[in-house]
Order: structure tokens, then sequence, then C-alpha cells
């Protein structure tokens, strides 16, 4: 009897640890697609303007939607900054 | 732990300032090179209308004829009579009327085929469509192809002769440069090219410094993507706000006495109280005891 609640607790711990195991992978896993996001978008963000202009588009036609997104980042970003003045606690 | 290897970003800002010099560099000698006889005429244009200013002699008319794409200098008086042309096409009067109901173009019934586009400021204006290979050609595609072709048309800007109430005309046949077009586009790509490589440094230092403090450095390096300064920024807050290992740097909370990413001991511990105090604490915040420094320090070793 206490041999298979014995065997129930470790059971019982692997299958946490199996599920800790797994989220942790997953995460893991999650991490990586997500830093092969960001050299992608890194990626096109440098050669997509360039890409652009050696075609022929003017690249004065960027400064506009380039200053709006700029100005527009701030703006959404701005909250963040002042909430984060306000919190002060060590 | 796996070693994460160390970001040399001064290293990476000294490489991308020195190429982005060399780059600008070698563009401005290209464009200066390619357009070394057009500012050389721009110059030149400079001094003349000084000299114009001054009342320009006839010499100094002939001079200015000589450069490449001036078609002829001519001298008018009053009553547009030419008294002088520079290379002698010309001779009479100079009687110019609208060729076109929008008044762009003006002609001479006397010269018929002949075409004059007017310059109003300054011949440097005109650099712009000396760039385009078909710009020579512009003004003829605009008005003259229903006519048949055939026809030429110059530039023409005219301007005082001091105050003798003669005018100076020129006219001028600009000849486009050479490949210019391609070298301004080229320019252009490596200017937006280094331009959007500095926007992703800013996003990869936020990355890999999110990464080394154990944050989620592909979420921040994307917000830092998107929004740049303002995402450095409040990066930059946040990194103000939270609290990290002296050791790992990886990112705390400031209750923990070890770090629990590489063990090193963050805080001391209050000899009275038993409670977590920072380092360099003289009182303990929980329940005042003074702190020793010899005994502070110990807590250390």
């Amino acid at each position: 009897m206490d041999d298979e609640r014995g065997l129930q607790d470790v059971l019982a711990v692997i299958d946490d640890e199996a599920d800790r195991k797994c989220y942790t992978l997953q995460e893991q896993k999650k991490e990586r697609r997500l830093g092969r996001y960001f050299s992608l978008l890194a990626a096109v963000f440098v050669l997509a303007p360039a890409g652009l202009v050696l075609y022929g588009v003017a690249w004065r036609a960027m400064l506009l939607p380039l200053a709006a997104g700029l100005g527009i980042a701030a703006l959404l970003l701005s909250p963040v900054l002042f909430l984060s003045k306000g919190d002060t606690s060590k | 732990m796996k070693a994460r290897k160390k970001s040399n970003w001064r290293a990476v800002i000294i490489a991308y300032l020195v190429a982005g010099a060399v780059v600008a560099a070698a563009c401005v000698g290209a464009i200066g090179t390619a357009f070394r006889e057009k500012l050389a005429l721009g110059r030149a244009y400079g001094r003349f209308s000084q000299a114009c200013a001054g009342g320009a002699s006839r010499q100094e008319l002939a001079e200015f004829a000589r450069w490449a794409d001036v078609e002829d200098v001519l001298l008018l008086d009053g009553q547009n009579q030419i008294r002088f042309s520079a290379r002698g096409t010309m001779e009479g009067v100079l009687a110019l009327e609208p060729a076109d109901q929008q008044g762009k173009y003006l002609c001479d019934p006397a010269r018929p085929g002949v075409y004059y586009h007017v310059i109003r400021s300054s011949v440097l204006r005109s650099l712009e469509s000396m760039v385009e290979e078909d710009a020579h050609h512009e003004f003829e595609d605009e008005f003259f192809y229903l006519d048949g072709g055939a026809k030429k048309v110059y530039a023409l800007h005219s301007l005082p002769n001091g105050n003798s109430g003669q005018r100076v005309f020129l006219i001028f046949s600009f000849a486009p440069v050479k490949h210019a077009q391609l070298l301004l586009r080229l320019t252009a790509t490596a200017g937006t090219l280094f331009f959007m490589l500095y926007w992703a440094l800013v996003a990869l230092y936020v990355y890999r410094d999110a990464e080394r403090h154990k944050l989620r450095g592909a979420i921040w390096g994307i917000l830092a993507l998107f929004t740049n300064l303002a995402g450095l920024l409040i990066y930059a807050v946040f990194k103000q706000l939270s609290f990290f290992c002296f050791k790992c740097q990886a990112v705390q909370n400031r209750g923990h006495v070890h770090c629990d990413n590489c063990g090193a001991r963050l805080h001391g511990v209050c000899a009275a109280c038993g409670k977590t105090i920072e380092h360099g604490a003289a009182f303990c915040p929980h329940c005042g005891k003074e702190q020793e420094p010899a005994e502070f320090s110990a807590l250390f070793q």
C-alpha cells in the first residue's frame, strides 16, 4: 500500500517535471522563433527601403511615413513613459 | 551555463561610422567627378552674373560663351536689337513671343523651328534637368512630339548688363551628364541603406542587451525595430527601474537575496531582524538598526 502511494507520488512529481520541461522547451522554441522573426524583420527594414530607392522610388517619399511612424510610436509609448516615471519604488 | 559572446558595441559603432564615411566620400567623389563640368559652369555663371551686374565687356561675354553647354551669349539693346553675338549665330532683332498657350515656350518668328524655354532664376536651377538622360529632350517630348519633332529647344536666361539698359541673353543647350541618374540613385540607395542600418543597429542593441539581462530579447528587439528611439527610450526607462544581478546581469526581483540565474549574493541580511537590506545601507529599512560597515561588508564575503 505504502509502495503504491510512494509510486503515485513519484509519478506525480515526474508528471509535473515533464510538464515543466515541456513548457520550458515550448518557451525556448517560441524564443528562437521570435529571434528568427526579429532577424527577418531587421533584414526587411534594412533592405526594403534601400531596394525601393534603388528601384526608383524617391527617398523623399519615405520621409513622411517615417516621421509619421515615429510620431505615432512616440505617442503610443508615451503613457508607458509617464507611468514609468511615477514608479520609483525600489 | 552557456556562455554568451559579449557584443563589442564600440567596435560596431566605429566600423559603422568608418564604413559610412568611406561610402559618403566615394559617393561625393563620384558625383563631383561626374558633374565637374556642370559645377564649373555653375561657378563660372556666378562670376559672370557678378560681372554683368557691373556691366560685362564683350570679351567677358565671349569668354563665357566658350563653355560647352553655352550655345551663345547675346547682348541686346532696349529695342531687342542684337548688338553682339559671342558665337556669331544670330543677328538682327530678337522678337520673342509665346509659342504655346501656357507660355512655357518662346519662339522667334524670324527663326522657325527654334524654341526657347526660359530659366527664370539661375542656371544652377537647371542642374536637375541635366541629371536625367531623357531630360535633354524633355521640352521637345512635352511640346513637340505632336508637331513632328525636328525642332530645337534651348534654355534661355537673361540678365541686365549693368545700368546700360542692355540685356545679356544666355542661350544654353544642356548636355545630360552620362549615367548621372544611376549615380544619384546609387548614392540615395547607399544613404538609405546606411540610415536603415542605424535603425536596425538600435534594435539589435536593444535585442542583445535584453537577452543579456535574461529578458525577452526578441520582443524588445521587435518593439525597437518598429519604434526606434522611442522604443530605446522605453527600454532605458525599464532598465532604470529594474534590478539586475551584478554578476550575470539577469533581471531580478528586488527581494531576492541570491540571483536566480547564477546564485550570486545580491543583498545583505540585517543582523537584528534578518530581513534583506540593500548593499551599502547604513540602517535597516525594516527595523532601523544601524548597520556596522565591517559587519555589513562581512555579509558579502
